[in-house]
């Protein structure tokens, strides 16, 4: 079911700063670099560019200069990265993680987006019995549509709050086609 | 067409206009006027009827007084005040008739000849000019028609009472009855049989001057006259109105009382001081009203009522505690207590009504009528009754009523860049922005309205809108500071899903504010920010979960699991998160885990972030958590960590405090600094200077060197770390190597398998380079503020974090591929193919949790563990630099001989996992040597001799081959056998005991064990006491 979730990526070029102390200077020193890149900048978030998913290709690495005051070497690395940030508007697919009465998390990628009781179909309704709690009835069609933890739905993104450090974000599925998806 | 006729079509439309307002006139007028009137338009006709053809029916009086005084061209404008005017003195001009009869047809012809000159004027004028003019006149019109008011204009100015005018008079007298009076007055005038004796002007009173009314009248007698037997009049106290200040009691306040049913009050005083309540009746006449309450019912009053029944003598201080709000319910009490009337039910004098709320008179002096802001939570404890039209229109009402007057100002209200939607007027509707603001006047750019421009629109006319997913802020009512999601909107009502809490909260929109506002104002918010750890006394500690609106009062989660509110000053401190990361604890499966570390909550398989460590507390917060605002406390072994990539790989990094003067003690300055030094707590001895020979423990790391505490005579002294050698350690964390050192400095420095699972910590490039990657990672990692330190051999601590990613978990952790040669390799070629690196299959998760408890933070000090060569992942003795040893099974090379029992049984302190890395540590050496009892055990489901001396003692009498023993059994006849050493484990110590020592440096060496501890003390024949690995010893049997 993961797999079928996609999240609409866009790859970007960025640059990073590193600065490398003197005992990676050796033969070692691009691949300490590389490494350090990726566990500096892959999984973060900024505010501008969303989260950085992965990187897939270093670009170029600067020359390093080293800093009188600390012997560090600072290279200035160019590299892309796939990031993906979410817009108001935006139609996106994720994996419910809880549910409770007042609506439900959903995972988008790194990204979780809360789905209020006000925003789900009236039909909808929360069944606090029902383990594992879930948003449960039937659509016109007389079809039964639950939403419960682990389930894939399509979520229409209303708003980001955009942190330093995260994205959270409201979403809708009270429109058509969104919500629980047929062929799923 | 002639200028005649043009004339007359003017004329013609004055006098439809004035004919309508002569409607309007006769309405009002009294009879007096009517007989005026009627005199008057024959007047006028006298006049009038040779000119115009049409005749004109009446002539509105006001141009009598006018024509003297008025401007010509705005003879119309003019004529229209006074007309006004004129209602108000209708009476002055009772005593003038005569006199203006006359002057009007005086006054009437010569108006007719200005007008003629005037015509001919226009017609010099060209179009344009004409219709200048006629705007001005008629929108000038306009304006006077629809606007009047009396105060504001030039020829008011004339009406100011003079000396000669009628005199105001001041009654004393009811208080609240004014009213009343003013209407008995009225009555008695009408209905007396000759109204001049009383011949009063009129009668009002004033609102703010309780207790007065007015009369104007020419004379006192008149007055006396006419306040004569009307009871509520204090005739005594009659006194006049100075001239000047006739105007000021006439001066009509703008102050409207808002005093209507289903209106919101809030009662000042009294028990129910500051409750809302709603109008259910206005009585005497606007003078009291009932009003609607919750009750506030003294719940002990059921118990005793007979006491409290007319108990007038209540103390003062009883009124401390108010009983809190709650519904009348008759089921609570027994009958007698009540009775029921109807509509609702009494009850200790109080008045219920059918769904228990209060219903209570209160006089409007007590009463706030004005600035009331009911706060939605206190308008939804009336909701029940309420339909729900009628909630939504008292909310806008009350939406509406908060703009008005007495409202916050324009500014207040409005932010540059505010949204907003005009809501009355022509322009209902229109939405835009807000570009500019004064004081009375907002100026607004439509969206979406072509060519509208920016436009300026009353404040009261528009109102805020948000769109749902606005983020915003509430600026007013008891969520005030919070942020949140808007995620529905109603007409007045936005829902806004709070950021802290992800509860949903019912804000008004006018108390909203965009939180992205160009213009974000600096709001001095408390310096305790939500889940921030405070101290609240010497031994608690707590998360601030809230931040009250008064910013006075903090809610605390403190580590009991216990909410307390607390004022902001008795919180002793703010714990300084800085230095609070450094605080750790271990997890359940011994791992170490650090602030902001993410955490699998075991018990209720939820992930969440620590926030704060308190000794073995943890504060952790879940945003699936409702309550408390996602904070909670657990245990540490309640909590499994699952990053890795954040402080919990520093214990990783650790470099290796190179031991026995190996010579990469570089390594070590470089790095520790502002975290604790290995060497702490170590037992070391000192191997030069002139304290050679002496045993000691680290006490402390300064610049100048170690701070060693001598066994010999407790002493502290100040050594050169270069001469200290590590013994082994002091705790369970820290397996003994003391024997091994000497091997250490051969691998110059390098450390095996250092820090991660036993999988793959092998660094390829071995023993050049003392550790790079442990120290780098955590120094620039450290320096820098990067959370995020790396060294190559822990990649192993960071697979849950990839897990966690791969189940879509928020901030999918960087992770590295297996080894160091894997991961150059892998990102190598990925360039281009981004899954790659996230191979799914790689079982490092897995491989990790088998070998976990290898993971020397595992063991209880957490700062110190990765600094010493790692016992748990692989021997020192085996370690060839050459071998990755990514085969976890290599180490048991069953032709390597085994030792798999630890003589002395710490087994309640190593876990089963530890064990087998003590038995790998001694795995390869050459142990086997004569005089030492051992014992007969299985080794891998193999038996020696199927099992026939199994748990049989012997003494090794002679060593055959590094691996084969001959063991002369100490039972069983004593009978002699070649025992594999796989097969044989020493026995277990006792004090005492002559024991040899197997491994180390003083391998060989006999002495006699003294104390047991973690190690053993042993006694030499020399007379040298050293402590030595317990594992090392064995017993000697003569």
């Amino acid at each position: 079911m993961l797999s079928n979730v996609r999240i609409i990526r866009f790859s970007k070029e960025l640059t990073h700063t590193i600065q490398l102390h003197p005992r990676f200077f050796g033969a070692q020193l691009r691949e300490s670099l590389k490494k350090r890149l990726y566990d500096e900048v892959e999984g973060t978030c900024s505010g501008l560019f969303g989260y950085i998913i992965a990187v897939i290709e270093i670009v170029s690495i600067g020359k390093g200069v080293l800093q009188t005051s600390s012997g560090y070497a600072e290279f200035l690395i160019t590299y892309k990265a796939i990031v993906f940030k979410p817009f108001k508007g935006q139609v996106v697919e994720g994996v419910v993680t809880t549910v409770n009465r007042m609506g439900f998390f959903a995972d988008v990628g790194p990204l979780q987006v809360f789905v209020s009781a006000h925003l789900i179909p009236g039909f909808l309704q929360f069944d606090a019995n029902a383990n594992p709690p879930a948003y449960a009835g039937e659509t016109q069609d007389m079809q039964l549509i639950k939403i419960e933890k682990g389930e894939s739905l399509r979520i229409r993104i209303l708003g980001t709050r955009v942190d330093a450090t995260e994205i959270f974000a409201i979403g809708t599925i009270k429109e058509d086609y969104l919500g629980p998806q047929q062929e799923w | 067409m002639s200028d005649r006729d043009d004339d007359l079509d003017r004329e013609d439309d004055e006098e439809e206009r004035e004919e309508g307002e002569e409607d309007d006139e006769d309405l009002d007028g009294d009879d007096d006027d009517e007989d005026d009137d009627d005199d008057d338009d024959e007047a006028e006709e006298d006049v009038r009827r040779p000119k115009s053809k049409k005749r004109k029916r009446r002539k509105p009086k006001g141009s009598i007084f006018i024509d003297d005084s008025a401007d010509v061209v705005d003879s119309e404008e003019s004529d229209d005040d006074e007309e006004n005017e004129d209602y108000l003195v209708n009476d002055r001009e009772l005593d003038n008739f005569d006199y203006s009869a006359e002057r009007d047809a005086l006054d009437d012809r010569r108006k007719h000849l200005e007008m003629d000159m005037r015509r001919r004027q226009n017609e010099d004028m060209d179009a344009e000019a004409i219709a200048e003019n006629f705007k001005k006149r008629y929108s000038g019109r306009a304006k006077a028609s629809s606007f009047r008011h009396a105060g504001d204009n030039v020829a008011s100015r004339m009406l100011m009472p003079s000396i000669n005018d009628p005199k105001l008079w001041l009654v004393r007298c009811r208080q609240g009855h004014e009213k009343t009076l003013v209407m008995t007055l009225w009555r008695k005038y009408m209905e007396a049989e000759d109204q001049s004796k009383i011949n009063i002007k009129s009668i009002f009173t004033r609102e703010n001057l309780p207790g007065y009314i007015y009369i104007e009248a020419r004379e006192k007698k008149q007055v006396d006259f006419a306040i004569e037997n009307v009871s509520g009049i204090y005739a005594q106290a009659v006194k006049v109105i100075p001239v000047e200040d006739m105007v000021a009691c006439l001066r009509i306040k703008k102050k409207e009382i808002n005093l209507k049913e289903g209106g919101w009050v809030r009662v000042k005083k009294g028990k129910y001081g500051g409750d809302l309540g709603k109008i259910i009746e206005i009585l005497d006449g606007g003078a009291s009203v009932r009003v609607k309450l919750v009750p506030r019912l003294d719940t002990s009053a059921k118990d005793d009522l007979s006491a409290r029944v007319g108990d007038k003598r209540k103390t003062p201080g009883s009124n401390l505690s108010v009983p809190p709000q709650k519904l009348f319910n008759p089921e609570h009490l027994s009958k007698g207590q009540y009775s029921k009337i109807s509509g609702g039910y009494q009850f200790q004098n109080e008045i219920f009504d059918l769904d228990g709320y209060l219903e209570k008179d209160f006089k409007l002096s007590t009463v706030e009528i004005d600035n009331v802001n009911p706060s939605l939570e206190e308008i939804t404890r009336f909701g029940s009754s309420g339909t729900a039209v009628e909630r939504s229109e008292d909310l806008d009402a009350i939406a509406a009523h908060a703009g008005g007057v007495g409202g916050p100002s324009v500014a207040d209200l409005f932010q540059v860049g505010d949204n907003v939607e005009i809501f009355k007027g022509d322009l209902t509707g229109v939405t835009g922005r807000v570009l500019a603001l004064d004081s009375e006047n907002v100026t607004i750019m439509p969206k979406d309205a072509g060519g509208l421009g920016a436009i300026r629109v009353d404040p009261k006319d528009i109102k805020k809108r948000f769109d749902e997913g606005d983020h915003v802020k509430v600026i007013n009512g008891i969520h005030v500071g919070e942020t949140g999601l808007v995620i529905k909107v109603e007409s007045n009502v936005a829902v806004v899903l709070s950021d802290a809490t992800y509860k949903p909260i019912q804000v008004f929109i006018k108390d909203l504010r965009g939180r992205n506002e160009s213009s974000a104002p600096v709001t001095q918010q408390s310096i305790y920010d939500i889940d921030d750890p405070v101290q609240i006394s010497p031994s608690d500690v707590g998360i601030v979960i809230k931040v009250e609106a008064n910013n006075n009062s903090i809610s605390v989660l403190d580590q009991w699991g216990n909410v307390t509110k607390v004022p902001a000053q008795q919180i002793l401190r703010k714990i300084d998160t800085k230095n609070s990361n450094m605080h750790t604890a271990t997890d359940a499966n011994r791992r170490t885990i650090s602030p902001k570390d993410n955490v699998l909550v075991k018990d209720s398989g939820r992930r969440a972030v620590v926030i704060y460590i308190h000794r073995s507390f943890l504060f952790c917060k879940c945003r699936e958590i409702m309550e408390h605002g996602g904070v909670f406390v657990t245990k540490p072994q309640n909590v499994e960590n699952l990053s890795g990539t954040q402080n919990g790989g520093q214990t990783f990094s650790r470099p290796f405090a190179p031991i026995g003067g190996g010579g990469g003690r570089g390594g070590f300055g470089g790095g520790g600094r502002g975290r604790r030094d290995p060497l702490i707590n170590a037992t070391v001895t000192i191997v030069g200077g002139p304290y050679k020979g002496y045993l000691g423990i680290v006490k402390d790391m300064t610049a100048s060197g170690a701070r060693v505490e001598l066994h010999t005579n407790s002493r502290t002294v100040t050594v050169n770390p270069e001469i200290l050698k590590v013994h082994g350690s002091s705790g369970p964390s820290r397996p003994s190597f003391d024997q091994e050192s000497s091997r250490y400095g051969g691998d110059g420095g390098r450390t095996p398998g250092y820090g991660s699972g036993s999988r793959t910590p092998r660094r390829s490039d071995g023993g050049i380079t003392p550790n790079p990657y442990a120290d780098g990672s955590r120094t620039p990692g450290w320096d820098s503020g990067n959370k995020t330190p790396y060294g190559a051999g822990m990649s192993g601590s960071r697979t849950p974090a990839r897990e966690g990613w791969d189940s879509g978990s928020k901030t999918p952790a960087r992770t590295l591929p297996d080894d160091d040669d894997d991961y150059a390799f892998n990102r190598g070629s990925s360039s281009n193919d981004p899954e790659t690196p996230y191979n799914p299959n790689t079982p490092r998760y897995d491989g990790e949790t088998s070998f976990n408890p290898e993971t020397p933070s595992g063991y209880g000090m957490p700062q110190t563990p990765g600094s010493y060569p790692n016992m748990g992942s692989v021997a020192p003795t085996t370690n060839i630099p050459n071998t990755p040893g990514g085969n976890p099974a290599t180490p048991y090379n069953p032709t390597t001989p085994y030792n798999p029992t630890t003589p002395y049984a710490p087994g309640a302190m190593y876990n089963s996992g530890f064990e087998q890395a003590n038995t790998q540590t001694q795995r390869l050496e050459n142990w086997l040597t004569t005089d030492i009892e051992v014992i007969i055990k299985p080794y891998r489901g193999n038996s020696y001799k199927s099992g026939a001396f199994d748990s049989k003692n012997g003494v090794i009498r002679a060593v055959e081959t590094p691996t084969l023993a001959r063991v002369v059994m100490l039972t069983e006849g004593r009978t002699v056998e070649s025992v594999p050493i796989e097969f044989l484990q020493l026995t277990k110590l006792e004090k005492k005991d002559r024991v040899k020592v197997l491994g180390g440096p003083r391998k060989g060496q006999e002495g006699e064990l003294i104390a047991i501890d973690l190690e053993g003390l042993v006694k030499f024949s020399s007379g040298v006491f050293e402590p030595i690995d317990m594992r090392f010893l064995a017993k000697i049997v003569s």
